[in-house]
């Protein structure tokens, strides 16, 4: 069975397509408010839960999409790139980026369209990127045997829970579904609390 | 206008609208167009009768995208974008703002205009200190520069098609090259006055803000362009005096309303915009769309440039080297871009271009930008050790359900949490 998707580009044609690729992701993570370190910052306290509402969001539909598509047997998953699996790294990578993310305000993406829309903030957190990328290529010898544990490939959830891809991406819609209904009890709490202590600092 | 002295009516605190946002923003494109176009260009010509470029130059252009042959894709690419939004915009803004602006405004000399320019080639020559005629929103040189380029623009544009896609016979292909050249090379010379007009010359400098703002102060107006500010002066007087209806708010459909609206769109209006996007990256390009991948590549670039010993004999480093591969021809460094451009687009429609420090209150903007270096940092080395940041890995394998992806999404939240209760005084 021979699917339409993924397309097979020429070069012209693909440099057009991902510079839009990228100016609609941007377009829509300025929209969604992520090009302010405040908005971002107010999930880590929160006071703001956008950041998880798009976040998730925004994987179920993608992650519903992929699956309807390839069931219809219009997309072949087997040539869909699936970022492989470092267990360690991955682990410590996210510490490593959550913890810039609180004090620094951004992630990678959102400093970029920070820095777009004049947020000076923004611009340090990218040029800290450069050094951290910069510093950790030149220590990576040094630390490379943790740099390259707990490879496991490509390896996706329904192959950790030797479970079927349906079953998972309907637990995984469960628990985002769950987490936008938390969201939205904590979200009109605090409005309660406010309304009724007035606003907190 | 015989009075020369500026009337009291006239304000230099005051500003009157000069562009449509749309127009500037075409103005921009167009500008970051040429500017690519006649660099890779440049770069591009073999013919021993136009090259006029350095061999440096040819090197370094060929070297940021590998192979010639790359650079003639995009080339190509960029001219073909060019030829798009032109169209597009031609199409469906010719009633909206082209029309009036271009055939009224921009292009048609008057009597006044020759006499302007006239006496404006006397004054630079010092054989004149006649004052220059009154001129409408354009002045007549740049009426002149206006021709010339529409004159030009549809030559450039057919010859560079032929060209690309080899249309018609050699003698036609021959001729489109030359035809190319010379029409680029009229445009190139009314641009370097227009350049220096803009952002050089000092008594110019409102006009090169008007195309950031779109307002100019009403004194640059009077003093410049007399018969514009009077048009102005009476459609004002007209709205005064009741003559004219008032405009009834402009009315708008919900999708311009929902682009230009001022508070931030739902988030689960943008978590659709952004699973959508996503999704369109899977089935065009087969992988999702990321951030600090596309950084890497920019630096491996750099590093490669400046030092490619260095760069090659590194362990790690030299994974990003290709000595014959493009470096910066990467999907991941046109996304970057394309990210950049769509914030800024995004946040000029709705009024969010300014320059400022997203800050907590006890926090001064020093201390917050050194943060906001270190953050990047921390997340610059994290995002390198996971293979890709918050887009690249947690949204893109997320929906890819790639087990690393949500390895790496938990440990995000729980730095996150963890962090935010330590460094709350920043915050809060």
């Amino acid at each position: 069975m021979s699917s339409i998707f993924p397309l097979n580009l020429s070069v012209t044609v693909f440099i057009q397509v991902s510079i839009l690729l990228g100016f609609v992701f941007g377009f829509f993570l300025e929209r969604a408010g992520f090009s302010s370190a405040i908005r971002l910052k107010g999930q880590f306290y929160f006071r703001d839960w956008s950041v998880l509402k798009v976040l998730f969001g925004a994987i179920v539909v993608a992650m519903l999409g992929l699956g309807w598509l390839s069931v219809a047997g219009v997309l072949d998953m087997r040539s869909v790139y699936i970022p492989e699996m470092f267990l360690w790294p991955q682990l410590a990578g996210g510490l490593l980026l959550g913890a810039g993310f609180i004090l620094g305000g951004y992630c990678p993406g959102t400093s970029v369209v920070a820095a777009a829309t004049g947020k000076l903030d923004g611009l340090f957190f990218l040029l800290g990127i450069f050094a951290g990328i910069f510093v950790f290529g030149a220590i990576e010898p040094a630390i490379h045997n943790f740099n390259e544990s707990g490879a496991r490939g490509a390896l996706t959830l329904p192959q950790v829970f030797g479970t079927t891809t349906g079953v998972v991406a309907f637990a995984v819609t469960a628990v985002a579904v769950g987490a936008f209904v938390v969201a939205g009890r904590s979200e009109g709490a605090r409005r309660l609390f406010e309304k009724t202590y007035g606003r907190t600092k | 206008m015989t009075n020369p002295v500026a009337s009291p009516q006239v304000s230099s605190q005051r500003m009157i609208k000069k562009h449509h946002v749309a127009i500037m923003l075409l103005h921009w494109f167009n500008a970051l167009v040429w500017l690519l176009e006649l660099n890779t260009g440049a770069a591009l010509i073999q013919s021993e009768h136009f090259r006029f470029a350095p061999q440096w130059f040819i090197v370094l252009m060929t070297g940021i995208f590998g192979t010639r042959a790359n650079l003639l894709r995009f080339h190509i690419a960029v001219g073909l974008a060019w030829i798009t939004v032109f169209l597009v915009y031609g199409i469906f803004g010719w009633r909206t703002y082209l029309h009036q602006e271009v055939l009224e405004g921009e292009v048609a000399l008057d009597r006044d205009d020759w006499n302007w320019l006239h006496i404006r080639v006397l004054r630079i020559l010092g054989r004149s200190d006649e004052p220059l005629p009154p001129q409408g929103i354009y002045n007549a040189g740049q009426k002149l520069f206006a021709l010339a380029v529409y004159a030009m623009v549809p030559l450039i544009a057919a010859s560079g098609l032929v060209m690309a896609f080899h249309w018609g016979s050699p003698a036609v292909a021959g001729w489109a090259v030359v035809i190319h050249f010379i029409s680029v090379a009229v445009v190139v010379s009314g641009l370097k006055i227009h350049v220096y007009m803009g952002p050089v010359f000092p008594e110019e400098k409102p006009a090169f803000f008007s195309m950031i703002t779109g307002v100019v102060p009403e004194e640059f107006a009077y003093r410049h362009h007399r018969k514009w500010w009077e048009e102005v002066k009476m459609l004002e007087k007209m709205h005064e005096a009741g003559e004219l209806e008032r405009q009834e708010p402009a009315r708008s459909s919900g999708f311009v309303k929902a682009l230009r609206m001022k508070q931030y769109w739902p988030p689960y209006g943008a978590a659709l915009g952004l699973g959508l996007t996503l999704l369109a990256a899977f089935l065009l390009v087969g992988q999702g769309i990321g951030a600090s991948g596309g950084f890497t590549c920019c630096l491996a670039f750099v590093i490669s440039l400046a030092a490619p010993d260095y760069a090659s004999s590194h362990p790690y480093r030299s994974r990003y080297v290709q000595p014959d591969a493009p470096v910066l021809m990467d999907l991941l460094v046109f996304e970057l871009i394309g990210v950049a451009l769509g914030g800024l687009v995004s946040g000029w429609l709705a009024g969010r271009l300014r320059w400022s420090t997203d800050k907590g209150p006890h926090l001064s903007e020093r201390t917050r930008w050194a943060l906001a270096f270190a953050g990047g940092a921390l997340s610059g080395a994290g995002a390198r050790l996971a293979r890709g940041c918050t887009s690249g890995l947690a949204l893109s394998g997320g929906a890819a359900l790639s087990a690393g992806a949500f390895v790496f999404m938990l440990s995000v939240f729980a730095a996150g949490f963890a962090g935010a209760y330590l460094v709350r005084r920043l915050w809060l």
